[in-house]
């Protein structure tokens, strides 16, 4: 048998909540999601990630995610300019993002909405929002466990 | 000019060429209490007067050098006025027609009548007196003149004040030119608030100020001043001027106390905002993940527990629950206060339809009809009258017993509003219960029997309210009850409870 590699497509999750981004590991493996999840915890570091600088410089190990979910309220870089910075690069912007925050304010549904984010959920994630968000997105690679 | 007072003597000019008529009359008005001189040419009549007005003039028209319509036109230019009287040869009347259209009060034709000293002395009594009385109305009219350009600059004052929003800077410079109307360039106006200072556009530096105290509360919190150009021979503002600074100021002084106000209403909405913003944030976050938690617990760790285990479990992930929905409602309540409306024509059968489609879930568990009859199209918020009907519905679905609840929603025409109906076949309610039901908080079962925070109908009374109409119930236990919805058909004027009618903020 040839030794075949096969490059997976990561998640990046924005969340400085421990409890919060166990619920969401949880909700994707519900949801038969099992792609690699990687948390990062503040708008600084996802920001390093996906621009391959400091501890994500390596491009290879930690390649575009496959789409990122970010937390609004983060510590230092909020999830707010983070999202104002991910739109306003033209590499970075194709990126879908789902926006998982706690708060059902109108101002921050319309901030996302202004930014072109399509896609907010209110805290917990369900297993349901992670499958309506892909449903959405046109063409991705999943791996979908089996069922249980 | 004082009034015809019968008991001061006039003084009397005769301007006459001809000696022995100008001796007559002189002797005819003396006799009647005048005190009269006389002039025997225009030049010298012209210079009399210039010196010492003269309180009625009897002015011969036919005169060698400057004829009688000649001084007449001089003295249009000299002022200040009184009556003329002009004696007219006989024959010579069209001019005597010109002299009044000059200004002149009355004319007598000079002819060898026996009663020709009578009808002058009484033509000349009556001159007197009717211009005295045009000199009162002329007076007259210059008040109301005075008055209307007074009310005119309050009144732009009002609109100015009403009109200008952000900064009293635009307002306040804006009212120090227009504050003295018809000064022209005798004056100029400088409001100081504090340290700030107003100025009207042509403002200078030197020469007397006249200053008035603008007031806030009965605290003097800065002046009006007025001041005058040196030199110019200005004149001091007349009573009424003053009068109108002193009205002025006090406007001024309204205008800050409304603007601070209002400054600090806008503070104190901003901190409820900031606040309501931590409440739906900071208090949920917690409360979530209780109750995440707790199901998380439920539904992966339930084997390991046992029966008590799990009830445990179960009270800790339903009172998370029942929290989260009452800060989620009371945030609601709160915003109803905190966000504009956004009135425009809706289609009250849209909104069911909408309404439907959210309840969807709910009418096809419960086995239900929602039937809704033809509904009008009423000038509304679309996001709170989907909130009202949605609660209205819900609850029709929520406090039935029947198999096969059933809810009707449907219009009665009425002048200048629309009474909208919510009717069901549920449990109904008591006349007393009805009386209670759309006080905040007040619920009338128990939360075992039927869940919800008591906010539902309180926040339907809000919105309604908001709108313009009033909601009342009609009902009976056990015989379903009917919501009344008045709402008017043209949008109603903001509510007081309401911040503002604009837009939704963004």
């Amino acid at each position: 048998m040839p030794n075949i590699t096969v490059q997976t497509s990561r998640i990046l999750l924005v969340e400085d909540d421990h409890d919060d981004a166990a619920l969401a590991q949880r909700a994707f493996h519900k949801a038969n999601v099992w792609n690699p999840l990687d948390v990062v915890r503040s708008g600084q570091e996802a920001w390093d990630y996906l621009t391959h600088q400091g501890a994500f410089a390596d491009a290879e190990k930690f390649p575009a995610p496959l789409f990122v979910l970010v937390d609004l309220n983060l510590p230092g870089m909020d999830g707010r300019e983070l999202i104002s910075r991910i739109q306003a690069d033209s590499g970075l912007r194709r990126i879908p993002l789902l926006v998982v925050s706690t708060s059902d304010y109108e101002k921050d549904i319309e901030f996302g909405r202004k930014l072109g984010v399509q896609h907010y959920v209110i805290k917990p994630l369900q297993p349901q929002n992670i499958l309506a968000f892909i449903g959405a997105l046109p063409g991705f690679q999943i791996i979908l466990g089996t069922a249980k | 000019m004082s009034p015809a007072d019968p008991s001061v003597a006039r003084r009397l000019l005769v301007v006459e060429d001809d000696e022995t008529v100008r001796r007559f009359l002189v002797e005819l008005f003396r006799k009647s209490g005048y005190r009269a001189d006389a002039a025997s040419n225009g030049a010298e009549a012209l210079e009399l007067v210039e010196e010492n007005p003269c309180d009625v003039m009897i002015l011969d028209q036919k005169m060698p050098g400057l004829s009688g319509l000649d001084v007449l036109e001089r003295l249009r230019a000299i002022g200040p006025p009184f009556p003329v009287i002009v004696l007219s040869g006989h024959g010579s009347e069209e001019l005597a027609v010109q002299a009044l259209h000059m200004g002149a009060t009355d004319y007598v034709t000079k002819a060898p009548d026996p009663r020709f000293g009578e009808i002058l002395l009484d033509k000349t009594r009556r001159a007197i007196e009717r211009f005295a009385q045009e000199e009162e109305q002329r007076a007259h009219v210059e008040t109301l003149r005075q008055r209307m350009s007074e009310l005119g600059c309050l009144y732009a004052l009002e609109k100015l004040f009403d009109s200008v929003e952000g900064s009293p800077r635009v307002a306040l410079s804006a009212a120090a030119d227009i504050l003295l109307p018809g000064a022209g360039g005798r004056c100029c106006a400088v409001i100081r608030i504090g340290k700030e200072e107003y100025a009207s556009a042509n403002r200078f530096e030197s020469g007397h100020v006249e200053s008035f105290d603008i007031r806030e509360r009965g605290k003097t919190i800065g002046t009006l001043d007025i001041r005058f150009r040196d030199g110019a021979g200005a004149p001091p503002l007349s009573d009424m001027e003053r009068d109108l600074m002193m009205a002025v100021s006090d406007r001024i002084g309204h205008f800050m106390d409304f603007w601070h106000t209002e400054q600090r209403l806008r503070e104190s909405n901003a901190a409820l905002e900031e606040y309501a913003y931590v409440a739906s944030h900071d208090l949920q976050a917690p409360l979530q993940k209780i109750e995440s938690f707790a199901q998380l617990l439920q539904e992966d760790c339930a084997s390991r527990l046992d029966e008590s285990g799990r009830y445990y479990v179960s009270v800790v992930h339903r009172s998370a629950q029942q929290m989260r929905r009452l800060i989620k409602d009371v945030l609601a309540l709160a915003r109803l206060d905190s966000d504009g409306l956004a009135i425009k024509p809706l289609k009250l059968g849209d909104i069911l339809a909408a309404v439907k489609d959210q309840l969807s879930q709910r009418l096809v568990e419960r086995n239900a009809v929602l039937a809704t009859d033809a509904l009008p199209t009423v000038p509304g918020d679309e996001t709170r009258l989907t909130q009202l009907f949605q609660n209205l519905v819900g609850n029709a679905l929520k406090f039935n017993d029947k198999p096969e609840p059933r809810v009707e929603v449907g219009a009665v025409e009425e002048p200048g509003h629309w009474r909208i109906y919510v009717r069901d076949n549920g449990i109904g309610m008591t006349r007393e219960d009805a009386g209670r039901l759309f006080v905040p908080f007040k619920r009338l079962h128990t939360g075992e029997k039927y869940e919800g925070t008591g906010i539902g109908l309180a926040l339907c009374r809000k919105i309604v309210r908001q709108h313009g109409g009033t909601i009342d119930v009609d009902a009976e236990p056990g015989k379903g009850c009917t919501f009344w919805i008045r709402l008017p058909k043209e949008p109603a004027t903001a509510a007081p409870n309401d911040v503002n009618t604009s837009a939704q903020p963004p």
